[in-house]
């Protein structure tokens, strides 16, 4: 068995017990209630200008086989009460998804 | 020990700076917070625009030394709901015209001649960004004692 079947058979659980309570929302779709990781860090913009400020960086990562499609730009995640948008893709490995957001 | 020419000078561009507020007719507030050669801003000093006094160059001529001072501006700020460009450009003309403002009154005026060179934004903020900047340079040009820094030697 090679690490893509493990993974494909583990994250799910990994998700499961470990991810925040979240409604995945496409614009015209149904909420999907799932689970996702948040990340919260730090991102230095604009890039391109010798000063930079300092905002918040905050990236999802979720489990594509219980998203249904594929999130872009402009749909939202929901986490306790705040609203993520989609801004870009960073990864996508096709097991988990990696999305840049910002709380709207 | 006194300040050189130069520094009265960049003394100068960032207390003029501080006049870019909306209250005095510009249409940005970016004059808020002007820092000086900060590489790290903190998003609660936004808007903010930072000032670069850049290598110059120098000639000896009529017993002066003749320098030419390149600044470079920078506007930062959080574009909210408007477009990134439109706040872009109107950082931009503010920029411009509180420089170049022939109402400008310095005193002493040890500034010969002040050039726009070039500005705007070479980079837009991606999707998830929330800060927009642009930047601007200008050559201020002054003249010094030769040998002598601190004298404006006129």
């Amino acid at each position: 068995m090679g690490i893509r079947q493990v993974m494909q058979e583990s994250l799910p659980d990994i998700f499961d017990a470990m991810g925040e309570d979240v409604v995945f929302i496409v614009a015209g779709g149904t909420p999907i209630n799932c689970k996702a990781f948040i990340d919260f860090g730090v991102a230095l913009e604009p890039e391109g200008f010798e000063g930079m400020a300092v905002q918040r960086g905050i990236i999802i990562e979720a489990l594509l086989s219980v998203l249904e499609a594929e999130p872009k730009r402009g749909d939202n995640f929901v986490i306790d009460d705040i609203t993520y948008e989609v801004g870009r893709v960073l990864a996508n490995d096709g097991f988990t998804i990696k999305l840049a957001v910002k709380a709207v | 020990m006194s300040d050189t020419i130069r520094e009265i000078i960049i003394q100068d561009v960032i207390a003029r700076l501080a006049n870019i507020r909306m209250a005095n007719g510009y249409n940005t507030d970016i004059g808020r917070n002007v820092l000086r050669a900060r590489k790290i801003i903190s998003a609660d000093d936004l808007p903010s625009c930072i000032v670069w006094p850049k290598s110059e160059t120098a000639e000896s001529k009529y017993g002066l030394t003749v320098c030419t001072m390149p600044v470079l501006i920078e506007g930062l700020v959080e574009f909210g709901d408007d477009n990134p460009s439109v706040i872009s450009e109107k950082m931009l003309g503010d920029f411009i015209k509180n420089v170049l403002s022939p109402l400008w009154s310095r005193s002493p005026d040890y500034i010969n001649s002040i050039a726009y060179v070039s500005g705007g934004t070479d980079e837009y903020p991606d999707e998830e960004d929330l800060t927009v900047g642009t930047s601007v340079m200008f050559n201020v040009a002054y003249t010094t004692a030769i040998g002598d820094p601190y004298s404006h030697g006129i």
